[in-house]
C-alpha cells in the first residue's frame, strides 16, 4: 500500500519559484550582453561615461521592461482562464485590445503625438492605450454583470464582439490617417519593445509596469487556492467557501491595471498570454500555487528571449522586427510539440 | 433539542418562475440521517441548493445551528456543512488527490500549503471511499462512479457538521452502494448529521432515521421509514403500481416498482 497523497510541499514551491528565478536571470544576462553593439564593460563598470554606458543602461532597462510585461500578460493570461474556466482566454479577452488600439490610434489620427503637464512631456501612444483598455474594460465589465453577477458567459461573448467592433473602428481611422503614421501604428499594434525611449522615460515606465506586477503577482498567490477552485464554477466554488464573484471582481481589476500597463508599454504582444500558461499547465499541473509563480517567471524569461531573437534578427532585417510577431513564431511551435508529446489539456477529455 | 439545521416555511423557486416547493419544514438533528425521496422533477436538488445557500428562498428561512444561512460567511459555512453535488465537471486537469485535497481549502490560510493533519484526513477520505488507488489519475479520466465516490470523499475531508447528499449513490454499484451507505451511518453515529437525495428506497430504509417525501410542489410526508414506506404511499407518490415486502428476518422491507397492477 502506497504512502496516501502527496502534498505541494514548501520544497517543490520553492523549487519552482528557484528555477524560475534562474532561467529569468539567465534571460535578462543573455538580453543583456546580446546586440548588435559590443559593449566594452570595463567602461561601464569604469563609470565612463559614452556609448558602452549608454547602451548598457538601455539594454538593462529594456530587458527588465520585456520581462515586466512578459509576467503581466502571462499571469493575467494564467488567471483569465482560471475565472473563466476557459482554456482559450487570454489577456486581451475583456475587450483589452481592441480598446487599447482604439485608444493609441484615435489619438495618432488627432493629430496628438504628446501632452504636456506642467514640465511633463507624457508620450499620446502609451496613455491612449492605457485609458482605452480600461474604458474597453468597464464596459464589457458592465455589460456582462448580470442581478449582481459576472456572467461568464456574456463576458466571453461581449469581449469578443466588442474586440471586432474595435477592430472595424481602427479600419476606418486607419483609412483616414496619413500613410506616413501608418507605420508607427502598425508597428506598435504588432507588439513592439523596439521604440528607443530616452533612458528616464523607460526607466518610469519600468517602475509603473514592475510595482503593478510585484502588487498583481502578490494577489495571485494569495488567492491561488480561490483559482483553483473556480475550476469547479460557482456552486461549486461556494461549496468550498469562496465567493466567486467577489474574486472575479478583484481579479479583473488587479489584471485590467496589469494589462494596461504592459498593452501601453508594448502594444499588443500576442500569444504570450494564452500559450505561457499552457505550457506550465502540462508541465506542473493544474494547480495554481505553484502554476501563477511560474508563470510570472516563465512568462517574463520567454519574452525577454523572444525580444532577444527579435534584436539578433535585426542585422539581417535592417530593422527590428516586432516581438509580438516573434512571440507566436515560437510560441505556435513550442505550444504544438507540447500538445502532441504532452498530457491531456483540460479536464474535459476522457483519456484513461 | 434544536435542530443543527432547519428550514422554516421555505418557498423555493429559479428566478422569477413559478414556485418549485411550497410550505417547505424540514428539521435535520444532530447525529441523524434524514432522506429526501421523491419522483424526478419534485425539487430534491432545488432543496439541497436551498440548504447550502445556492438557491435563495423566495420566502421562508434556512437555519444552520440556529444562525439564518445568509448571515453565514461563505468560509465557515464551508467548514460546517459540505454538499456533494450530483456531478462536478473539473475545467482543468486536476488529479482526484488534488480534487479531495481542495477539500482541505476552507481550513486554509494564504498560500494554503496543506499540512500532516490535512494529509491524514484526506486519505482516511481516500480510503473510506475505496479511491486511494485513483490518486494520481485525472479527475476527468474517471467513471461516473468513481467520481461521485471522489466526491463524498472531498466532502468528508472539509470535516463538516452537516453533509448534504444529491443522489450519491446513481452510478455506484451496489457494493459500493452498501459501503457508502455504511460509511454514512458510521459517520452519523459520531454526530455527522446527514441529508441525503435518493431514489432508491431499499438501502436508504435500512439506515435513514426519517424520510422526506416530495411531490406535487409540497411535502408529500416526514417521518420514519417503518411509517413512510408503504405500498399505498409510494403508489400514490410516483404513479405507478409498488408494492412494499416486508423481509420479516431483516430489518426493513424492500420496494418492488411492477409494469401493471395486482393480477
Amino acid at each position: 500500500m502506497s504512502e496516501g497523497v502527496q502534498l505541494l510541499t514548501r520544497r517543490r514551491l520553492m523549487g519552482v519559484v528557484v528555477f524560475g528565478l534562474a532561467f529569468a536571470a539567465v534571460a535578462i544576462a543573455v538580453s543583456v550582453g546580446v546586440g548588435s553593439y559590443d559593449v566594452v564593460w570595463a567602461n561601464v563598470w569604469a563609470g565612463v561615461e559614452g556609448a558602452d554606458r549608454q547602451v548598457a543602461i538601455h539594454r538593462i532597462l529594456r530587458s527588465l521592461l520585456a520581462f515586466a510585461v512578459g509576467s503581466s500578460l502571462a499571469s493575467v493570461g494564467c488567471v483569465f482562464q482560471a475565472l473563466t474556466r476557459n482554456p482559450l482566454a487570454d489577456p486581451f479577452l475583456l475587450g483589452v485590445s481592441g480598446g487599447a488600439a482604439l485608444g493609441a490610434t484615435g489619438l495618432m489620427a488627432a493629430g496628438i503625438s504628446t501632452f504636456t503637464i506642467a514640465q511633463w512631456t507624457i508620450p499620446a501612444t502609451p496613455l491612449g492605450a492605457f485609458v482605452g483598455a480600461l474604458l474597453a474594460l468597464n464596459v464589457v465589465h458592465h455589460l456582462s454583470v448580470v442581478r449582481g453577477r459576472i456572467q461568464v458567459h456574456r463576458i466571453l461573448l461581449v469581449g469578443v464582439v466588442f474586440n471586432f467592433f474595435a477592430s472595424a473602428l481602427i479600419m476606418g481611422i486607419k483609412a483616414l490617417i496619413p500613410v506616413e503614421s501608418i507605420r508607427t501604428v502598425m508597428l506598435w499594434l504588432m507588439g513592439s519593445l523596439a521604440g528607443l525611449k530616452p533612458s528616464h522615460e523607460a526607466f518610469g515606465e519600468l517602475v509603473i509596469v514592475g510595482g503593478l506586477v510585484l502588487l498583481g503577482t502578490g494577489w495571485m498567490v494569495l488567492n491561488a487556492r480561490a483559482l483553483n477552485v473556480a475550476s469547479l464554477g460557482d456552486e461549486g466554488a461556494r461549496h468550498l467557501g469562496f465567493d466567486l464573484n467577489r474574486v472575479r471582481k478583484r481579479a479583473f481589476i488587479v489584471a485590467s491595471l496589469m494589462v494596461g500597463a504592459a498593452v501601453s508599454v508594448a502594444g499588443l504582444i500576442g500569444f504570450v498570454g494564452l500559450i505561457v500558461p499552457h505550457a506550465l499547465r502540462q508541465v506542473l499541473g493544474a494547480d495554481h500555487r505553484t502554476l501563477v509563480p511560474a508563470c510570472v517567471l516563465l512568462g517574463g524569461g520567454f519574452l525577454v528571449f523572444c525580444d532577444v531573437a527579435a534584436r539578433l534578427l535585426f542585422p539581417i532585417l535592417l530593422t527590428d522586427p516586432p516581438v509580438g510577431i516573434l512571440t507566436a513564431l515560437v510560441g505556435g511551435p513550442l505550444f504544438v510539440w507540447l500538445l502532441v508529446r504532452g498530457r491531456v489539456m483540460t479536464g474535459w477529455e476522457d483519456g484513461a | 433539542m434544536k435542530p443543527i439545521l432547519e428550514c422554516r416555511d421555505g418557498v423555493l423557486a429559479h428566478g422569477d418562475g413559478p414556485p418549485v416547493l411550497e410550505d417547505v419544514q424540514l428539521e435535520l438533528h444532530a447525529g441523524e440521517m434524514v432522506v429526501v425521496l421523491g419522483p424526478n422533477g419534485s425539487g430534491k436538488s432545488t432543496l439541497v441548493s436551498a440548504l447550502s445557500g445556492g438557491a435563495t428562498l423566495r420566502s421562508g428561512r434556512v437555519l444552520v445551528e440556529g444562525r439564518p444561512l445568509e448571515s453565514w460567511p461563505v468560509g465557515e459555512l464551508a467548514r460546517t456543512l459540505a454538499v456533494v453535488p450530483q456531478h462536478v465537471e473539473m475545467a482543468f486537469p486536476f488529479t482526484v488527490a488534488e480534487v479531495v485535497l481542495m477539500g482541505r481549502c476552507p481550513h486554509l490560510q494564504g498560500v494554503g500549503l496543506e499540512g500532516e493533519r490535512d494529509r491524514q484526513v484526506v486519505n482516511e477520505a481516500l480510503n473510506a471511499l475505496e479511491v486511494m488507488h485513483l490518486k494520481d489519475r485525472l479527475y476527468g479520466s474517471c467513471s461516473g462512479g468513481e467520481r461521485q465516490r471522489v466526491l463524498v470523499a472531498r466532502a468528508l475531508a472539509q470535516e463538516p457538521r452537516i453533509l448534504l447528499l444529491d443522489e450519491p449513490a446513481a452510478h455506484l454499484d451496489p457494493g459500493h452502494q452498501v459501503v457508502l451507505y455504511r460509511l454514512l451511518a458510521s459517520r452519523c453515529r459520531t454526530g455527522l448529521s446527514v441529508c441525503v437525495v435518493s431514489h432508491d428506497w431499499n438501502l436508504p430504509a435500512q439506515v435513514g432515521d426519517r424520510a422526506l417525501l416530495l411531490g406535487k410542489g409540497r411535502v408529500q410526508g416526514d417521518g420514519s421509514f417503518a411509517e413512510m414506506m408503504t405500498s399505498a404511499r409510494l403508489s400514490e407518490l410516483y404513479g405507478v403500481p409498488i408494492v412494499v415486502v416486508d423481509l420479516p428476518e431483516h430489518s426493513s422491507g424492500v420496494m418492488v416498482p411492477f409494469l401493471s397492477g395486482t393480477r
